[in-house]
């Protein structure tokens, strides 16, 4: 008995030490750990659901939406119904087209996330799959019907290029929006992309309290989104819907650009697509279409495409020739229709050449030899130095990401690149926009802007200011970006002389004339060089001009490719342009012509 | 009889009803008030009572006397279960009479601790021969396999926690020690290589390592440990636990209401509770102290050792010491065969005072 009480004694004061030890392990968690647990069970109790704000909306420069926002339907799937997928399924194929493998896919792929994100079954359902869907609304329990705001286009297949498609952020594009959602729209490509983050806005968010089944009890917090900023831009829709109409069936580019500010009013590339397909997103099919088409319609052939300058350069070398003295604008030069440079021979495009030419004459004319001899004369270091100042081979800057840099080849470039040298001929060739030389549309345009302002360089752009959530306006100041190009104001004025007379004097661009309307302009013909031939195919048509002569207002460059001459295809779709916006009656194409004919 | 009233350890009796009371609180608020389980609690309480008080008229010597007749008899059940019982969360552990139902494993712990009393009592010697030892181990072992079938690990743990305290009052040899250590590895090894499955493994190994498997087993550890923490000093206020509401906390009204008790009612809470456990266990060794019979003093000390090893498992299991194995804390979980096993231990314990503390 008494070996079992002292047992007994010995027990009793273990359980007074474990009494102590336990409750030191109760203030231990309890009390020293507090807080790091109630923020976990915080953490367990609460559940974040982001909601996308919707994209800003983007205005012509009348203020008419050209990308508005509409709300599209989706079908979900509850996620408490994930069992019964195969059942749902089986009922609701019925009566609306499922795509199986997707919704397996949708499944596989938020399986680890929480259970109040829904299960996306189809997006993007039209309204008679809503009525069906609404009539049966009893028999699928399972099923909810859900809005979001998705792009629209108001004027769709008009400035597709411009407006560029929206699309869900790509894994390679995920270091750049690190800490977005990434279910949200981005621009992928055009405005959309270059003014995503104006376009964006910031999302809002409700907080919910649910269980440990993930199913809400009730709101605990939200904030409301922020809608993102609308943007005006300088196009003008309709110009831009004539614009395209009357490049439909070629292939080219138009640029026309507000000589007074560099703003783009119209801005087209054929051929072109709808943006339309895009959303809610582009079909697998759809998209090898567009990607694997030959004549390359996502291009935005104003910015991507390269093409070389033909006699449009010639404006160059007259500003460098005049600004370096070599010539004066009344001393003549002799053509007789040809030059020779070692042993080749290059001739004129007039067989029994021009005879003594001035500077007038040339450019009116599009004398080759007088410029193929100003180019010997100034050397290809300086033509390049001046296509630079005047802002050809870099980026003009504009408001689009996609744009091209091109090529204004000299001695070195050739050397770096292509490993071969410099001979005279190059020189030649390039004095008349030709060889080597790739410039895009916009370039053009942007040198035919600083020609029109006197010197002045003029970033173009599309966006003109955007409207905050507030509604207040905010301007762009593309003015502080002008640049001086340091060539006299008299070079210019003698150079827009001899472009009105390239138009209204028989020059090559006398196609675009209009009465009471002084249109100044150049054209080129490019021929087509494929390795180291001239090609079978048609030359590529250049117009690129302004109007009028004083004041000007417009800028317009049109490309056509494998038209034909510039004079011919080029400049009387630019006098359509021309037409169009001063307010004067456009006459049908010979195209529509012909169609009514028959 | 009446007279000894009066001798009753009311004390111990006012620990054990605040105990249930609280834990019907519990029960309460963790049910939301649905499903009617704290008043079926309540009604399993009144009726614990009565048992409590009506098995002080007993002579507690005679029950000991004829325990073998009473072990033999409560293993029937068993018996009866692992051939023609219903499954009920996993085990065969319940016989079900329609409103309500009962566990015999809970009863058949105070019988099979009323024969080991009179067994160990008529020992010769002061210490453990061998041969005793095998004869303690096999009375164990008979209900210990039964329950362990069921299977009802829990239960089956407090089988061996007898057989320890078994060992612990009958006094032990040196040479019955290491026969004993070699027993156990052998039957540890055995255990682990060809009973437990791989959830039994996973259980134990998430108790050395909770963070390993955050949503298997040790994601109740987890639970428990957040619900305690989040408590604080003072707690969540009574009804207004997250963790208890909103089902993140497994079993909140049996294996883990003393998480819940310290969400709710916070450091202060469990301080309550656990000083009402210590005066229950420091009373029942007061009790111990001035009992003269043997056999009684080693039935109250096996009792004891029952309660106190479920309390202690049911704690370190709540502090994330101890694996998820379904030990309900003695007087607060829910389960009504359990309250009424415990009362009528503390029953007997009583009337071990009333009968114990005259002379042989």
């Amino acid at each position: 008995m008494e070996r079992i009480l002292l047992k007994i004694r010995f027990i009793e004061k273990l359980i007074i030490i474990i009494f102590i030890l336990i409750l030191l392990s109760f203030f231990r968690i309890q009390v020293l750990h507090h807080s790091y647990y109630k923020e976990l069970s915080l953490k367990n109790i609460t559940k974040k659901i982001e909601i996308f704000a919707p994209r800003g909306l983007i205005l012509d420069r009348n203020g008419k939406i050209i990308v508005d926002n509409r709300n599209i339907l989706s079908l979900s799937l509850k996620r408490e119904f994930i069992e019964k997928k195969e059942e749902v399924y089986g009922r609701a194929s019925k009566i609306i087209n499922l795509d199986r493998h997707y919704i397996d896919k949708e499944i596989e792929r938020k399986k680890y996330l929480p259970h109040f994100i829904p299960i996306l079954l189809k997006k993007g359902i039209n309204f008679e799959e809503l009525s069906l869907i609404e009539a049966r609304k009893t028999d699928f329990p399972e099923i909810s019907i859900i809005a979001e705001p998705l792009r629209y286009y108001p004027f769709e297949g008009i400035a597709s290029h411009v407006i560029g498609y929206v699309g869900s952020i790509s894994r390679d594009d995920a270091f750049i929006y690190g800490d977005l959602n990434p279910a949200s729209t981005i621009g992928k490509t055009g405005i959309e992309r270059f003014y995503d983050s104006l376009l964006r806005g910031e999302n809002g968010w409700i907080e919910y309290i649910v269980d440990s089944k993930g199913k809400i009890i009730k709101k605990k917090d939200s904030k409301l989104y922020k809608a993102g900023n609308s943007l005006k831009l300088t196009l003008d829709i309709s110009l831009q819907k004539f614009v395209e109409e009357q490049l439909e069936g070629t292939k080219g580019s138009v640029v026309v650009m507000d000589a007074r500010d560099g703003g783009i009013l119209a801005l087209a590339s054929s051929p072109s697509f709808s943006l339309a397909q895009f959303t809610p997103s582009i079909m697998p099919e759809d998209w090898a279409l567009l990607s694997q088409n030959p004549d390359k319609p996502l291009m935005n052939r104003a910015l991507q495409g390269l093409y070389s300058p033909g006699s449009v350069f010639k404006i160059v070398l007259a500003l460098a020739g005049m600004q370096e003295g070599i010539i004066k604008p009344e001393d003549t030069i002799f053509c007789p229709g040809y030059i020779n440079v070692g042993s080749e021979i290059y001739r004129c495009w007039k067989g029994g050449g021009h005879g003594h030419t001035n500077l007038y004459r040339a450019i009116v004319e599009s004398c080759n030899v007088y410029f193929y001899t100003l180019g010997r004369k100034l050397r290809p270091e300086k033509i390049r130095e001046y296509a630079n100042l005047l802002g050809l081979g870099e980026l003009t800057g504009i408001d689009i990401s996609e744009e091209m840099r091109g090529i204004i080849p000299d001695p070195q470039w050739k050397e770096e690149i292509r490993k071969e040298t410099w001979y005279q001929g190059d020189t030649v060739i390039l004095s008349i926009g030709q060889g080597y030389i790739l410039l895009t549309p916009i370039q053009v345009a942007s040198l035919i802007s600083t020609v029109a302002n006197d010197g002045i360089r003029k970033t173009p752009h599309f966006l003109d200011g955007f409207y905050d959530s507030e509604r207040r306006f905010h301007r762009v100041e593309w003015e502080l970006k002008n640049k001086e190009t340091g060539i006299k104001k008299e070079f210019f004025e003698i150079l827009k002389k001899c472009m009105w007379g390239v138009v209204n004097d028989g020059g090559t661009g006398r196609a675009t004339q209009i009465q009471g309307l002084d249109v100044c302009g150049k054209t080129g013909t490019v021929e087509v060089v494929s390795r180291g031939r001239v090609s079978s195919l048609k030359p590529h048509a250049w117009f690129a001009g302004f109007a009028p002569l004083k004041n000007p207002e417009i800028v317009v460059v049109v490309l056509l490719e494998n038209a034909g001459k510039g004079g011919e295809k080029a400049a009387p779709l630019a006098r359509n342009i021309f037409l169009y916006y001063f307010g004067k009656p456009v006459p049908s194409t010979k195209e529509t012509d012909i169609r009514t004919v028959e | 009889m009446i007279g000894k009233l009066k001798t009753l350890d009311f004390i111990l009796l006012f620990t054990v009803i605040t105990l249930t009371i609280i834990g019907i609180l519990l029960i309460f608020s963790s049910s939301q008030g649905k499903g009617g389980l704290w008043q079926k609690q309540l009604i399993w309480a009144v009726f614990s009572i009565f048992l409590l008080l009506s098995v002080l008229f007993i002579n507690i010597k005679s029950l000991i006397f004829y325990s073998p007749i009473f072990f033999i008899l409560s293993t029937l059940p068993l018996i009866y279960l692992l051939f023609f019982g219903k499954r009920i969360a996993g085990a065969k552990s319940w016989i079900d009479f329609g409103y309500f139902s009962v566990q015999p494993s809970e009863f058949v712990k105070i019988t099979t601790a009323l024969f080991l009393a009179k067994i160990i009592s008529e020992f010769k010697s002061d210490s453990l021969k061998i041969k005793n030892f095998l004869i303690i181990s096999f009375v164990i072992f008979f209900p210990f396999s039964l329950i362990f079938l069921q299977p009802d690990y829990g239960t089956a743990l407090t089988f061996l926690v007898l057989l320890a305290s078994s060992i612990f009052t009958a006094g032990i040899r040196t040479t019955t020690l290491v026969f004993i250590v070699i027993f156990l590895l052998i039957g540890g090894f055995f255990t682990w290589e060809y009973v437990l499955k791989d959830y039994h493994k996973a259980r134990i190994i998430a108790m050395f390592f909770p963070e390993f498997d955050p949503e298997g087993s040790s994601y109740q550890l987890i639970q428990s440990k957040i619900a305690l923490g989040s408590g604080g000093l003072s707690g969540a206020g009574f009804l207004k636990g997250t963790q208890t509401k909103a089902g993140f906390l497994p079993a909140p009204s049996t294996d883990f209401i003393l998480s819940s008790a310290g969400e709710e009612f916070g450091f202060l809470g469990i301080l309550i509770i656990l000083s009402l456990y210590t005066i229950l266990f420091l009373r029942v060794f007061k009790i111990m102290k001035n009992i003269k019979d043997r056999s009684v003093l080693i039935f109250i000390f096996l009792i004891f050792s029952i309660i106190f090893f479920q309390f202690l498992l049911n704690v370190l299991m709540v502090l994330g010491f101890f694996p998820v194995i379904g030990i309900p804390l003695p007087f607060l979980s829910y389960g009504g065969s359990s309250l009424l096993s415990l009362y009528l231990s503390i029953g007997l314990i009583m009337n071990g005072k009333l009968r114990g503390e005259l002379e042989v």
